[in-house]
């Protein structure tokens, strides 16, 4: 397992997908912040460089874009085979299939941590750090670990859409619809079931959404961290399966 | 001598069809295993269930007396299609992805073994390389884990004369010098024939022949006879044999003789041209290569 860890960080470190996503979101960061700027409630909202982090939480567009990396992270072993090379070497398929997760995760994590950082640097060099004295170190660390949590639970779908489809084309159109539909499909279901947005709330981008607060309440940390984990649990455990099953 | 393969019954069936049949193969260490069969004959299935690349229907494996696949696998490298690397990376760069998978991340290593292949320029990326250099490469890659026994199907495709001579001595070295099993298939049964001690011929998913090298000289069943004159030879064959029992080589000046499988046959036919005052210069076997061979064997499979 530690030496198969290994050769995909090693390959996720030579991946040259990872640094243009990586790129792409720094880039985009100027235009962010031009976009707030221009808009005219800009100071009647308040924003600081310790608002802006907690306001880019359920923007899809990280998300979205380090679905590209794990699209073609993973489907390169199937487009090139090379997953024949690797399977015969393992105990076990699925230590293959964490390891890979477990290198998704640490991009997604890294990507977005990368990026939160200078959207802090540039948000704070316009408007100072924290002005409305809203932030607390505390609540920060709450925040990051729900956030970490709502990122690798996208990231362990990501990984299982990946495993199913075996091609970063159809892998990444996957993610994207899943990311755009999925959250309104469980909203129509908690209409149908009566269940008071209970799935719309289990939703990876609903959950950072909904602890994207410096004062994240104990019924939020524990809904969040439970979908969550059912969520990263129930989707390694059927990409498993599939690669298991899967005649190589 | 120690047994590296052995299969009892292997079956691999896609829905009713048996691409794998019934399959009893026995590799012993040290040997070099040539798998021919034309085109779905299943070659490669019967070499992905090797490697546990897919699960048989019926039948089991053992690798090195191991009857856990996984644990056998330790000890093997294989090349079982198209050349598996990472385009968008260098040579050396996909031996360490794999290098470092097996344990073996040692760059002398690397080197060592890329430059048994072959490869030197190692900052070129993979997409940039032809056919050849990346089934040079693909073997490099099989050799990273010091396996005992190598899987390889068609290694010599896409390889240029120079290339298929280079994997062939390689085979031999590594054969010779460290004792690795090997079991090659490949449609070049020439090239097969330079370095396999025994040969699996498969059709429709059945080993339908296994013979090694000493076997098949024996298996000789023509002969060709050097006379005096040919066209006299000939009329008299045409009275004592049917058409397909002999043919005429005039290029070589000699009469071939078809499947004469006993001593008294052969009497016979020599006593004849004798009294008729055909002078015989020359009695011997033809040599019979493992590509007469085989189209022999799948000839006799059809008709039955």
């Amino acid at each position: 397992m530690n030496s198969v860890l290994r050769a995909e960080l090693y390959k996720a470190i030579k991946s040259k997908s990872f640094f243009i996503c990586l790129a792409f979101l720094i880039l985009i960061i100027p235009l962010s912040i031009h976009i707030i700027i221009e808009s005219p409630d800009e100071f009647s909202r308040g924003v600081s460089g310790a608002s802006i982090i907690l306001d880019r939480m359920g923007d899809n567009i990280p998300v979205v874009t380090i679905a590209v990396f794990i699209a073609e992270f993973i489907g390169m072993e199937f487009q090139t085979a090379r997953i024949k090379l690797i399977i015969p070497h393992m105990n076990s398929r699925a230590y293959f299939y964490i390891s890979k997760l477990i290198v998704c995760c640490i991009g997604m994590l890294a990507a977005n941590a990368i990026s939160l950082v200078f959207y802090g640097i540039v948000a704070t060099v316009k408007w100072g750090f924290d002005p409305t004295q809203i932030f607390n170190f505390s609540g920060f660390f709450a925040f990051c670990f729900l956030q970490m949590f709502a990122l690798c639970a996208y990231t362990a779908i990501f990984v299982c859409c990946s495993f199913f489809t075996e091609s970063f084309g159809i892998a990444f159109a996957v993610d994207v619809l899943i990311v755009m539909f999925v959250p309104q499909i469980l909203q129509f279901l908690d209409r149908i079931l009566g269940t008071q947005s209970f799935f719309y709330n289990s939703w990876p981008g609903i959950c950072a959404l909904r602890a994207a607060t410096y004062e994240p309440t104990l019924s939020i940390i524990c809904e969040v961290v439970f979908s969550c984990i059912v969520i990263i649990g129930s989707s390694t455990m059927l990409g498993c399966w599939r690669l298991n099953h899967r005649e190589i | 001598m120690e047994l590296i393969v052995e299969t009892q019954n292997l079956t691999k069936k896609y829905g009713i069809k048996s691409v794998v049949d019934d399959v009893r193969i026995t590799i012993k260490k040290g040997q070099i295993y040539g798998l021919i069969g034309t085109n779905g004959a299943g070659k490669t299935t019967l070499m992905r269930l090797l490697c546990g690349l897919v699960k048989p229907t019926e039948g089991s494996i053992s690798l090195f007396h191991e009857q856990c696949i996984s644990t056998g696998l330790k000890k093997v490298g294989f090349s079982v299609d198209f050349p598996t690397l990472y385009p968008g990376l260098n040579a050396y760069e996909n031996m360490m992805a794999q290098a470092i998978l097996l344990g073996k991340d040692n760059r002398s290593n690397i080197i060592k073994y890329l430059n048994l292949v072959g490869l030197t320029d190692m900052s070129k990326k993979v997409k940039k390389y032809s056919l050849g250099m990346k089934q040079r490469l693909m073997i490099a890659l099989t050799l990273i884990g010091e396996p005992e026994f190598l899987i390889l199907d068609e290694p010599m495709n896409g390889l240029d004369p120079l290339g298929i001579r280079l994997i062939r001595e390689l085979l031999l070295k590594l054969n010779k010098e460290n004792k690795m099993t090997i079991m090659i298939s490949s449609h070049m049964l020439d090239e097969l024939s330079k370095i396999s001690d025994v040969y699996g011929i498969m059709e429709s998913g059945k080993l339908i022949k296994e013979i090694t090298k000493e076997e098949l000289l024996c298996t000789r069943q023509n002969v060709f006879l050097e006379v005096d004159d040919l066209a006299k030879a000939n009329d008299i064959l045409k009275s004592e044999l049917k058409p397909s029992e002999y043919g005429i080589d005039e290029k070589n000046h000699r009469i071939v003789l078809n499947k004469i499988n006993s001593q008294a046959c052969l009497n016979t036919i020599n006593f004849k041209l004798l009294e008729h005052g055909i002078s015989i210069k020359r009695i011997a076997p033809l040599e019979e290569g493992i590509e007469d061979y085989f189209w022999r064997i799948m000839e006799e499979t059809k008709s039955e």
